[in-house]
């Protein structure tokens, strides 16, 4: 996309981590350098005073009967019971991107941020109308998000080094031809410029 | 895809037509192809009595003026002052796929089909658990309508043939690699043999 991306107030941004789970990204190839990318983006965030809000999916055993076979995704996840536990170790926020006092933590039993959560209410109780998107997977959380969070009438930005994908040519379809319709795609390196307080 | 394919029961399946509008139709190329088959498919429906149920895009003056400027992708559509107005030719529901009595019709002012409309209320009521869809563009409201509807428990079937995109590789790439994380993706000919009809 030709367009510039707005400059954008801390005050009213968040940026969203999303499934930076260990039971799901340790096996990636690259994880480390991923991993320490959204470090790095997180780091920027807290520096200009952002909104951080951490996205993780986990089940209890009461989520996991109430998936029901029509859903596609999950119901196939189900039978692999505890695998994603809400209590596991694997299922906590990756111990790299370790949330802090005052951040968001929502737990999430669909795909989408939005999903099974009451984030769009805590965001919006603090007024915040932008959201910065890291996430793994670019078509599974990072995607459902992004359509979500547009007909909410968020002002989006994803940050696409901070996302990742098994399918690198997924990845790079979504960012390159799909997301720019609803969303300013980035790279973090230019995430600082952006920051700056509404006078 | 390569699953068994699901069996559709007729009697708790909707097949939604989404945004066959001219608005839409006008940016694509070979519609009558295109027209036929969704027609073809609204037929199949009818004669097994499965619900028909379509969505538009329509703005009435305060519904352009409650989409706040953050929001990129209707931002960019409402420069173009009346294109979109509920009464102009270009919202209407082409002629060639026109609801009948009795089918449930729902305007919408964002990109997916359960965004600020009662579509889902509806569904529910009817308990309809599945839903097979049809619409313009594959990028546009089938994405946020498969991404959306997965989270909310349907049961997806996604006629590839009767949903098209101006990008070739875009349809390509979200039949074959997004869509089928969370919905079946099959082709108008392979529908009839699915839809069950309870004895």
């Amino acid at each position: 996309m030709a367009e510039q991306p707005p400059l954008i107030d801390p005050r009213r941004a968040a940026l969203l981590v999303m499934d930076y789970q260990a039971g799901i990204v340790d096996s990636l190839p690259g994880v480390d350098a991923l991993l320490s990318r959204v470090a790095a983006a997180i780091a920027i965030a807290r520096e200009h005073e952002v909104q951080i809000a951490y996205v993780r999916v986990a089940f209890t055993a009461a989520d996991y009967a109430a998936i029901p076979a029509t859903n596609r995704s999950f119901s196939r996840m189900a039978g692999r019971a505890g695998a994603m536990a809400a209590d596991a170790p694997q299922t906590a926020v990756h111990s790299r991107l370790a949330p802090q006092a005052g951040d968001i933590v929502v737990r999430k039993t669909r795909v989408g941020a939005f999903a099974t959560t009451n984030l769009d209410a805590r965001l919006r109780d603090q007024q915040i109308d932008t959201l910065l998107l890291a996430g793994f997977a670019t078509s599974g959380v990072v995607l459902s998000t992004v359509r979500d969070a547009a007909d909410r009438d968020y002002r989006l930005i994803v940050l696409s080094d901070a996302c990742a994908d098994r399918d690198p040519e997924v990845h790079e379809l979504l960012m390159e031809k799909v997301f720019p319709r609803q969303a300013y795609v980035i790279a973090i390196s230019n995430l600082p410029e952006l920051l700056r307080p509404a006078r | 895809m390569t699953d068994q394919l699901p069996r559709i029961d007729t009697r708790y399946a909707a097949l939604l037509v989404m945004d066959y509008q001219p608005a839409w139709i006008q940016t694509l190329t070979d519609t009558d192809v295109l027209l036929s088959r969704a027609a073809r498919v609204i037929a199949i429906a009818r004669e097994r009595g499965t619900q028909v149920a379509y969505a538009r895009v329509a703005f009435t003056p305060a519904d352009y003026a409650a989409v706040p400027a953050r929001n990129l992708i209707f931002n960019r559509l409402a420069s173009r002052a009346g294109a979109l107005d509920d009464d102009a030719p270009a919202t209407a529901i082409d002629h060639r796929v026109a609801p009948e009595p009795g089918d449930k019709v729902v305007r919408k002012t964002r990109v997916g089909a359960f965004a600020r409309t009662d579509l889902d209320e509806w569904l529910r009521d009817r308990t309809i658990d599945t839903l097979i869809l049809a619409g313009i563009s594959t990028s546009g409201v089938v994405l946020s309508t498969v991404c959306d509807a997965a989270d909310r428990d349907y049961r997806l079937v996604v006629l590839a043939d009767a949903c098209a995109d101006r990008d070739p590789e875009i349809q390509d790439l979200l039949m074959h690699k997004v869509f089928p994380q969370r919905a079946q993706v099959i082709t108008v000919a392979q529908l009839p043999d699915l839809l069950q009809t309870a004895r």
